[in-house]
């Protein structure tokens, strides 16, 4: 029998512990997904926090055999794009091409900033386009699948990762250029 | 091969979906120029730089996170009415009641022990008076006057939380498992073992954050950009725009109500003067043709007068004495 399924057990069985195994394994990640999709983390929190309480309501008619990881994680990301949608309303557009703001190139950067900069690039994506970008990169989610999520073509979701990454590459990458170079500088290439 | 296509294989590649021939075809594209390699180098840098933009799980306070989570669960629950059965039996209908009674109380009183916070102490200072505090983890502070910190004492929970009005130096004891966290008037500030000073009054249109050595972290609210300040960085916030610019190789000067010392490394004289006046809470003139003079030296503070003596004597100008903390300088 797999974890998931004893776990459902155990909720079935013992709903107050059971849920409390469930809370600690799942929880940290839920928000996790969550907030690279909200940007936010009161948001994320609630979200994570609700679809766990639904879980909770129906628990009796959970099914043993579905995946308790697959359920929690696809409640979690339909409803962090509904809350997207919902923000932008029934006509949902965005630019075509990003503008780049100068405003770091004077600074110098260490990892620790580096790791700032990326997060503040990304944030700064068009919804969607950050979306798509965070749910290619961090759910291991195929194109199609992204697509289905969203209701968006497969091309599109090609066509938003090509955005971000050609977005992030003229931002981020100048800084990086002067990292590898000044290592380098004590660290010839082998 | 189109740009799209091209695109098209580089995400696939990126997400280790390359079939064999994907993978040649671009294996001929990236060889047949160097600027077809940089491209696909680039993206496969961005992609892989991009995994640390994700949200760090080990940031969440499990316990809390729980409490909250099991309040929200035990307000579903007593949403859900359930109807008593009428039997007519008065002590049935009583033993409702006092559950009802309890339960609510026992949920008042969780709610009630989680929002409510340890006693904070507090420290304030009047005009022209300094104070110097040590608080429970070691942490020096030096508060200037007509200012105001609050503090827990003991610290207790997992940051080191106090809150600041007006001004002080800190000289924090590192601690990377309890963050020092200081609350502005606009942001706050997070601190990783360090001496800095903060200066955050009412009256004044910004917030100034000054560090002498280690390294502090402000942001306005816990979601937006965060500025890393090191040794000799200011930091300048307006209060009303929520602009903030970052000065590399600021001078100390913000610190001379602490140090009890001005250094002055090739300023002009306007720019000395114009701390002095904020030092000295004075009124300065000076010729114009003495403005852009250059000015580097550490000069200890003590008394005003005695101070522009000195000037005196250093850049062979006179001082006089126009009025009450009014003076003027003269080639």
């Amino acid at each position: 029998m797999s974890e998931d399924s004893e776990l459902i057990l155990l909720l079935k069985e013992k709903p107050d512990l059971g849920i409390k195994k469930i809370f600690n394994i799942y929880y940290p990640t839920l928000v996790g997904t969550s907030y690279n999709l909200v940007k936010k983390g009161d948001v994320a929190k609630d979200i994570a926090q609700e679809v766990l309480l639904k879980l909770w309501e129906n628990r009796d008619q959970f099914d043993i055999q579905k995946s308790l990881k697959n359920y929690l994680k696809r409640a979690v990301i339909n409803s962090s794009i509904n809350h997207i949608k919902s923000k932008h309303g029934k006509k949902w557009e965005e630019p075509e091409y990003l503008e780049i703001q100068d405003d770091y190139t004077a600074q110098k950067i260490d990892a620790d900033d580096l790791e700032h900069l990326i997060t503040n690039y990304i944030a700064a994506l068009p919804d969607k386009c950050r979306m798509v970008f965070m749910l290619s990169r961090f759910e291991s989610l195929s194109n199609k699948e992204i697509a289905e999520h969203l209701d968006i073509s497969v091309k599109t979701v090609e066509s938003q990762i090509t955005k971000a990454l050609k977005f992030l590459r003229k931002t981020v990458l100048p800084h990086i250029n002067r990292l590898i170079l000044f290592f380098s500088f004590f660290h010839p290439p082998s | 091969m189109s740009n799209k296509q091209l695109y098209h294989l580089i995400i696939k590649s990126l997400k280790g979906r390359l079939t064999a021939s994907e993978s040649q075809q671009l294996d001929n594209w990236t060889s047949a120029s160097e600027e077809h390699a940089r491209i696909a180098e680039d993206m496969k840098e961005v992609w892989e730089l991009s995994k640390n933009a994700s949200f760090n799980p080990n940031s969440l306070d499990m316990d809390q996170e729980f409490a909250t989570f099991q309040q929200k669960l035990s307000q579903r629950e007593t949403n859900k009415v359930v109807p008593l059965k009428s039997r007519r039996n008065f002590f049935l209908k009583i033993a409702a009641i006092i559950a009802l009674v309890l339960t609510t109380s026992l949920i008042y009183l969780q709610f009630n022990h989680q929002t409510s916070t340890p006693p904070l102490s507090s420290l304030e200072t009047n005009v022209d008076q300094q104070e110097q505090l040590i608080l429970s983890d070691g942490t020096q502070i030096w508060l200037n006057e007509n200012s105001k910190v609050s503090y827990p004492d003991p610290f207790d929970g997992k940051k080191r939380n106090i809150q600041l009005n007006g001004e002080a130096f800190f000289d924090v004891e590192s601690n990377p498992k309890k963050p020092f966290e200081i609350q502005l008037s606009k942001g706050y500030i997070t601190v990783l073992g360090t001496a800095f000073n903060v200066r955050d009054i009412e009256a004044e249109d910004y917030i100034e954050i000054t560090v002498q050595e280690g390294k502090v972290r402000f942001q306005f609210s816990k979601d937006s950009k965060r500025y890393t300040l090191t040794a000799n960085d200011r930091l300048h916030i307006n209060r009303n725009t929520f602009e903030a610019s970052l000065q590399k190789d600021a001078n100390l000067n913000a610190l001379s109500w602490h140090n009890k010392q001005l250094v002055f490394n090739n300023e002009s004289l306007s720019q000395a003067i114009k701390e002095l006046e904020r030092y000295f809470k004075a009124d300065i003139t000076i010729d114009e043709s003495l403005a852009n003079r250059k000015i580097s030296s550490t000069l200890p503070i003590n008394d005003l007068e005695v101070f522009l003596r000195s000037f005196e004597t250093l850049w062979k100008v006179s001082v006089k004495k126009i009025g009450p903390n009014q003076y003027k300088i003269e080639d």
